[in-house]
């Protein structure tokens, strides 16, 4: 590892430390929630389904496997919680990388130093992928270990898999919110302009015929729930139009007069 | 005089940035020799800034070329910045780090890197070495700046403001420190400053810029001896041919007392004694009337 890594290592571990930090309580208290809260949220359903008032065809829609563990997790964690709260992560971390240095005023002494703009971009990168994935990973074993002590259950090999299309995903809108931070000084002005650049890439979400273009539903990794199939497809997809918005972060930052 | 990259640290053909339709700088032609200490003057707005950032790598040149240390800035900025300390005119650095992180971040950058230059120069300073940045004033962050920019051992200085907003005190030892650099590793400055009295005293050679341009630059004692003036006051009426003498260029008068622009001043000087004045004396400019002479030479040009 060349000096020049190094030092940019040692300045984002120090600078970046309570970021992540927060990221992971996030998601350990997000992962531990979803076990614990399974009872309270069978008895509101039961109630529910009680309820004469409540028309059948909405009784209906409720699928009759929804309170049984395997599906409550999945269906709260990767479905639900973990690819939100990591593509806010991903928009909040990006869009202060490079933004970030301008705001502060440390651009000019930090890119007149002998490093190139490529590596700092890289090591900026890397270690905010993987604080990133290490509170998915803590996040997800929370679940795992409160699931175990309350209900008696280990959530499957696959559970943890499904992490791998959520990072891919956290990676495609870091990238994005990577590339915007290279044109707009203000973290707050970038994190906006890359929430509205994330928010028009859900649009396939909304539509039925387009669901499976849309980079957030693919994040859930709904295959692996429901035939235990990785989604390589989706996954490689994700992981090129990812690498695409970096290399094109870093082309930006390399051409921007500081 | 022809310079080639063995004896110049920099050299720019043309040099020229544009941001929109607004010419930051407008063509430089400029050559820092090596060893030299260059003062940069000019005006605020006037592209002091915009080169020297040129010149390390942080804004591209619209047009033109500049070699620094024998390297393309376009192509080479990274060896460019291993060699090179700069110091910008606002420098935030890093507000977490103290004075012992920031030389551990910046040893890890430098290969010529010298923990002893560092450690002297804190001391001179009289710098902690556990205090963040976001606790040190302005002038101890300069100081820190600095600090990092000679422990590297540059071949080449680059100083844009380095004195604003420090008391008289720090200043004075933040120009020994320039100069020790400059001693005792050959290193070439360059250094921008409004501070014109500070220039004259450690520069050896300046260039003036003005809307973009270096208007003039030179030699900072020959260009002193070629501005020399002759103040003389007669004891009758001056010589009718006066401005026609050889080596006159120029004649201002106010009453008996008249200032000569010459080119020669040993000459003429001679010759009006044999006039018998009261008075004749040779006037040195300083930085500052060679700054204002320059500046109104410029805006009567047409």
């Amino acid at each position: 590892m060349s000096g020049a890594v190094r030092a940019l290592l040692f300045k984002e571990l120090r600078e970046g430390r309570w970021k992540y930090l927060i990221a992971a309580v996030v998601l350990v208290a997000l992962g531990v929630s979803i076990p614990v809260t399974h009872q309270f949220i069978a008895g509101m359903l039961e109630q529910y389904m009680d309820d004469p008032a409540v028309p059948q065809a909405l009784r209906d829609l409720l699928p009759p496997d929804l309170l049984e563990m395997s599906t409550y997790l999945w269906t709260n964690w990767h479905a639900k919680n973990l690819y939100q709260t990591v593509a806010v992560i991903a928009l909040v971390f990006g869009s202060g990388a490079v933004a970030g240095e301008f705001s502060r005023g440390t651009a000019p002494y930090l890119f007149s130093r002998a490093v190139v703009r490529r590596s700092v971009l890289a090591v900026k990168t890397a270690v905010d992928l993987a604080g990133m994935a290490l509170a998915m990973l803590l996040g997800t074993a929370a679940l795992d270990v409160t699931a175990r002590i309350a209900h008696g259950y280990a959530v499957s090999g696959a559970f943890y898999a499904g992490l791998v299309p959520a990072l891919a995903g956290s990676v495609f809108v870091y990238g994005l919110a990577l590339l915007i931070s290279t044109r707009i000084d203000d973290p707050v002005k970038a994190g906006v302009a890359a929430a509205v650049a994330a928010a028009l890439f859900s649009i396939p979400t909304f539509v039925p015929a387009w669901r499976q273009w849309s980079v957030y539903v693919q994040m859930t990794g709904r295959s692996l729930f429901e035939t235990g199939t990785f989604p390589w497809l989706p996954v490689l997809v994700i992981a090129a139009l990812a690498a695409a918005l970096l290399a094109a972060a870093a082309y930006s930052l390399e051409r921007r007069d500081i | 005089m022809t310079w080639n990259e063995t004896d110049a640290a920099v050299i720019c053909e043309g040099l020229t940035k544009h941001y929109g339709a607004k010419v930051a700088v407008a063509g430089v032609d400029w050559v820092v020799p090596k060893g030299s200490v260059t003062g940069l003057v000019g005006p605020n707005g006037a592209g002091k800034t915009t080169t020297l950032k040129m010149l390390i790598g942080l804004v591209h040149p619209t047009a033109g070329r500049a070699r620094v240390l024998g390297l393309d800035v376009a192509a080479d900025d990274l060896a460019i910045r291993q060699r090179t300390g700069y110091m910008a005119e606002d420098d935030a650095l890093f507000r977490w780090m103290t004075a012992e992180d920031a030389l551990k971040f910046s040893r890890l950058l430098y290969p010529a890197w010298s923990d002893q230059v560092a450690r002297e120069t804190l001391d001179l300073f009289g710098l902690p070495a556990n205090v963040p940045v976001a606790k040190m004033s302005k002038g101890m962050k300069r100081q820190l700046a600095l600090t990092l920019a000679v422990a590297q051992r540059p071949e080449l200085l680059i100083l844009d403001e380095p004195t604003s907003g420090l008391d008289p005190e720090r200043r004075r030892d933040f120009l020994n420190v320039i100069l020790k650099s400059v001693a005792a590793e050959g290193a070439t400055v360059i250094t921008s400053s409004h501070q014109l009295h500070e220039i004259e005293r450690v520069a050896d050679r300046v260039a003036f810029m003005r809307e973009g341009r270096i208007v003039r630059e030179s030699d900072l004692d020959a260009l002193k001896e070629a501005s020399r003036r002759i103040r003389v006051i007669f004891q009758g009426d001056p010589p009718a041919d006066l401005a026609q003498w050889p080596g006159v260029r120029r004649v201002e008068a106010d009453g008996r007392l008249h200032i000569l622009h010459v080119s020669d001043v040993d000459a003429v000087t001679a010759r009006l004694k044999t006039h018998n004045p009261f008075v004749v004396e040779v006037i040195e400019q300083n930085l500052e009337e060679l700054y204002f002479e320059t500046a109104r030479r410029e805006e009567e040009r047409p």
